[in-house]
Order: C-alpha cells, then structure tokens, then sequence
C-alpha cells in the first residue's frame, strides 16, 4: 500500500495536526493551572476558586484527546497474547473483527455521550461548571472524542480487510504496536 | 441464554485484541440495554471520569516520567549511582538494580526503562566484564523493579479503584520494594565478588562530588516527591503537579536537552499511555455498576468463600491466580477489572486493602518477565536485538528472586503496613 494508506488523507494529516497542538496547550496548561493553585494556596493561603474544577475537567479533555492519539496509532491496551502467534492473514481477518466491533462500540458510546450532553444542554442536572459556564461545555468534547475514536476504527478495519485479501501485514499499517514504541 | 451468548462472544472479542475499553464498555452497554435503561447513563459514568480530584495525579507524573527518560537525567542518575556504590563487589549491577528502580516508578512499566537505562547500562556491564547473560536478565528484569515505589502509576491506580488513600498507598509499597532491590543487590553482589571475581572501582571523593554536582537538579527530585508526600507537606495531587512543574523547568528550560519538535512527540507520547488507561478507567466505572447489579461480585464472593476455607490458601491462590493473570493481561487492565472484584473476598478473610495492593501488583509485575510473551521479555529483545528465547533464559534466575521476594511480601503483612502504623495509623 501506498504512503497514503499508511498516513491517510490530507484531512486526517490535518487532524492530526490539530490534535497534537490541542493535546500540548491541554497539557501545559494541566501543569501550569495546577502549579499555580499550589504556590497560591500555600505561600499566599489563597486560591483560586474556579481552578479545581477545570482542573478536573482538563484531565478528562486530556484524557479523552491522548485516547484519540491512542487510536490513530493503534496503541490501545488490548490482549495480544493469542494474536501475537497467527499467521499473517488470519491476524489481518481477527483485526478487522475487532476493529469493526472497537468501531460500533465507539458509535454506541457517542450516542449514550451525545444524549447525556442533550439532557445537561436542556436540564442542567450538574449545575455551571465555573461562572456562567455550563456543564456540556466540558461533556461536549466526549461525543466528539468517540465520534472520532470510532471513524478511526472503522479506518482501520477496512485497512484490515484490504490486508487480509492481499496477504500483507497489517502492523505495518498500524504502527508499531507497544513493543517497539 | 441470548445474553450469556453475547457475553461469551465479548470475551472472546477481549482475547482476539480488541481494545480492552471498548471491551468493557460494551459489557455495560449491553448490560444497561438489559436492565432497560438509557444508554445516556453509560455517558454519565464515563463523565464520571471528571469527579476524582486524585486522577490529576497519573497525567502529571506521566508526563514528568516521560520527561526524564527523554533527557539526559539516565545518564547523569547513572553516573551519581556509580560513583556512590562502584566500588562495592558487583557495584554496577547494583547501580543497575537503583537505577531501574527510579525510572520505573516514574515511567510506570512502560518498557521506558529497559531501552533507556537498559540502553545505557548493558554496555558498561559487558565492558566490566559481567556476562553477557546475567548483563542481559538485570535489565530486562530491570524493567519491572520500582513499581511499588512512589509515585508509579499503579498505586495511585490502584488506591483509586479500591478506594484505599493513594498516599498509604505509597506508604506502603516502600519497603516491599526495598526489599525486591536489596535480594537482586545481594544476588549480584554474590555472582560478582565470587563467581565473576569482576574488578572493583576504587572509590574517589572528587568522582563523587562532580557526579553529584552534575545530577543536583535531579536528585531534588525523590525530595521533592518523597519528602513532600511522606511528609504530608502536599497532597498527592499537589507533589504531582510541582513534580512535573519542576521537571519541565531542569530539562526543558534549564539544560534544554528537549528540542521542540521532541516535545511536543513526547508529550502526545505520553498522554497516549496516560489516555490509554484513563478510558479503560472510566469503561471499567461504567462496567461496575452493571455487575453489582447482575449479582456478579456476590456470586464470586460466595463461591471463593465456599471453597477455600483459610487465609492461608486464599492467598496462595491469589499468588496463582493474578501470576496466570499477569501472564494474559497488563496490569492497569488487570487493576481496574478484578480489584473490585477481589475487595469483597479478601475483606472476608481479614487480609488488609492496603496490602492487597501491594501483593497484587508485586505480583502482577512478575507477569512482564513471563518466558517468551512477558512485555519486558519482548521490549528487551526488541532493544538488544536479541531472540526472546535468550532472554527469557536470562531473565529466569531474577523470576526465581522475584517469586522469593513475593513470598515475603505476601505473608509477611508487617513488611508493607508497619511503617503505616509508625505514622499513627491504624493498621
């Protein structure tokens, strides 16, 4: 397969672009924020009010956005103790297995996130994250996430079929895999 | 029927490879359509994600673990190490078993450790003439040392999941792993002095003082975390967050070994491993709900209970059974599915929470040098290019220590709670 194959489209190169710098202004900001509350809550004895919550809502962005990473790397955690001894095909056909039900999975969970958004959006069970914030502005990024998380999959799993007729090696189209990271 | 055929075909999912997340999420998914409920309550336990002012913790010390191992603090800890114990019979492979173990309480088991310190010790144990196969077993068993030391990411795992302090936590899992370090040390030290007859290095003040000079910045650090937790200065959370605050500065901004463009790859590494676990954090939330509900943990409860009768064979098939388990899954997968599974049980025979920590991730860190599928074993045989058969050989003599150690850490409680108790808490 060609190198588009391996990286994709233009798009999803932009995407990826997109996430990285996302991650890395998450993260330096995860750092810097819970930093800051430390110094001024312990040399000054004040703190910020609204910092512990966004905290808490940073990690679960950070969390959601490294899953996404995860996932166009193809370096969840998954059980490799069987897959690990099949033959090429085969491991090519139990991938696109396993990727398609990653994939409808990630579909179920962006609808179960979606409507819990929608019922915050209209009710506000959770109340307003900071100020005038409210809730789903923070929930909002899991429908997204998964939404994406389960295009990946799907990616994926066709990469995996087109390997299972060919014969190829899927993991050289799926990243290194955790021993070599 | 149809249900337990769904089941039966998620499992096998699990052990075809599918993502363990989306494994257990579906578990829930599946179980909550049962229960005729709304699938937006999947949506609210993962959200649920949000609420626990402790996970801060496991981002921060990633990414402060992943900032050492990229810098060039191996080599400077490294040369510290030498110039402190160089000079004592088997120095290096002493060195070796310190050093692995600081890295890997940073990195988490995260194979960081074997290509990085891994990467920089083998070579000078082969040029001190140490052999090649007792060289090569050190640091591929290297690689799992310091998991029970803080702040690795499996206690605070597992003091989330089993609702135990993080802090007691880290407690507790110090001596444990001390003693891990000084078996491995003694059995070097032994191979070294009297098997190898490997040449001392004399010991100089001058060597010392420049080797320390050069790694001032990073043995601040277990100060800063060590001193700060067990001390109760900071919270947690709060060592973490100056923790990596303080790393950044020394590597990023004060030597400034860490381009860009390295960065930025090193922090999406990191949050890939840290998002990684988290998301089966949050599957494993919503999954739990679901088997409470299906009578799940009581069935097991009243099955362990009827069939073992004592505290002692509990826990000698605890020791079996998470071995076989360390051999089939990682150990954050591992935590978040069967800790809350395992609670119940060992509150009935009287066996600490605590120390049910420490047993099962002492043990759980044995499953990484499993012969020929452990992830230390590959990642090894990966770094040295060498056949995993080889390495697996290598590495048997430490599983012997390893299994040894285990056996102390399990039916000796007082080793991982005393110090608790010194604290004035009640254990």
């Amino acid at each position: 397969m060609n190198k588009e194959a391996t990286q994709g489209s233009s798009f999803w190169r932009f995407l990826n672009l997109l996430e990285d710098g996302f991650l890395c202004v998450l993260l330096l900001g995860l750092v810097m924020l819970a930093f800051t509350q430390i110094v001024l809550r312990n040399l000054l004895g004040v703190g910020l009010v609204w910092a512990d919550p966004v905290l808490r809502q940073t990690v679960l962005w950070v969390a959601m956005v490294g899953a996404g990473i995860a996932t166009r790397e193809y370096r969840h955690i998954h059980v490799n103790i069987v897959t690990r001894f099949l033959p090429i095909r085969i491991k090519a056909g139990v991938g696109f297995l396993t990727d398609i039900f990653a994939s409808v999975v990630c579909a179920l969970l962006t609808y179960a996130t979606w409507s819990l958004v929608m019922d915050e959006y209209h009710y506000h069970v959770e109340g307003n994250l900071v100020g005038s914030v409210p809730m789903w502005v923070s929930q909002a990024i899991l429908p997204f996430a998964f939404a994406l998380i389960s295009l990946r999959f799907l990616r994926f799993s066709i990469i995996s079929l087109k390997c299972m007729i060919r014969g190829e090696d899927v993991s050289e189209f799926k990243g290194k895999g955790e021993a070599e990271a | 029927m149809i249900s337990m055929i769904v089941f039966i075909s998620i499992v096998v999912f699990l052990f075809l490879g599918a993502p363990v997340f989306a494994v257990l999420s579906s578990i829930a998914l599946f179980g909550f359509y049962l229960g005729g409920m709304h699938m937006s309550i999947v949506g609210t336990e993962v959200f649920r994600l949000s609420s626990n002012p402790v996970l801060i913790s496991i981002p921060l010390f990633t990414f402060a673990g992943f900032l050492l191992g990229e810098s060039k603090a191996p080599d400077r800890m490294v040369k510290f190490c030498q110039a402190i114990l160089g000079w004592v019979p088997g120095g290096l492979a002493i060195v070796t078993v310190f050093t692995c173990a600081f890295f890997t309480a940073f990195n988490g088991a995260s194979g960081v450790t074997i290509i990085v310190i891994g990467g920089l010790l083998y070579p000078a144990l082969l040029s001190e003439k140490y052999p090649e196969r007792f060289s090569l077993g050190l640091v591929t068993t290297g690689g799992c040392l310091g998991l029970l030391f803080a702040p690795s990411i499996p206690l605070i795992l597992y003091g989330i999941i089993a609702k135990q302090p993080v802090f007691d936590m880290f407690v507790a899992g110090f001596f444990p792993c001390l003693l891990v370090l000084c078996v491995f040390s003694v059995y070097s030290m032994l191979r070294a002095a009297y098997q190898y007859k490997i040449k001392r290095t004399p010991f100089h003040f001058r060597t010392l003082g420049s080797a320390f000079w050069l790694a001032k910045w990073e043995l601040m650090i277990p100060v800063i975390v060590l001193g700060g937790i067990y001390s109760s200065i900071f919270a947690v959370s709060e060592a973490a967050a100056i923790t990596a605050f303080y790393v950044f500065v020394v590597e990023v901004l004060i030597f400034r070994e860490i381009s860009l463009q390295r960065l930025v790859r090193l922090m999406s590494q990191s949050m890939i491993m840290v998002g990684g676990i988290l998301i089966i954090v949050a599957s494993a939330i919503s999954m739990a709900n679901f088997l409470i509900d299906a009578e799940v943990p009581t069935r097991l409860f009243d099955f362990i209970v009827g069939n073992i009768h004592s505290k002692f064979m509990f826990l000698l098939c605890l020791n079996g059974f998470v071995l076989i388990l360390g051999v089939l899954i990682d150990i954050f997968s591992a935590t978040v599915i069967v800790v809350p599974l395992l609670v119940p049980v060992a509150q009935q025979y009287d066996i600490n929470l605590v120390h049910l920590g420490i047993i099962f991730l002492a043990n759980m860190a044995m499953g990484y040098q499993t012969p020929l599928v452990g992830l230390d074993v590959l990642i090894a045989s990966f770094r040295f290019k060498k056949p995993v058969l080889e390495l697996t050989r290598a590495a048997l003599p430490y599983m012997g220590l390893l299994l040894i150690s285990q056996i102390f850490i399990t039916y000796w409680p007082d080793l991982s709670l005393f110090l608790l108790r010194l604290m004035g808490k009640p254990y």
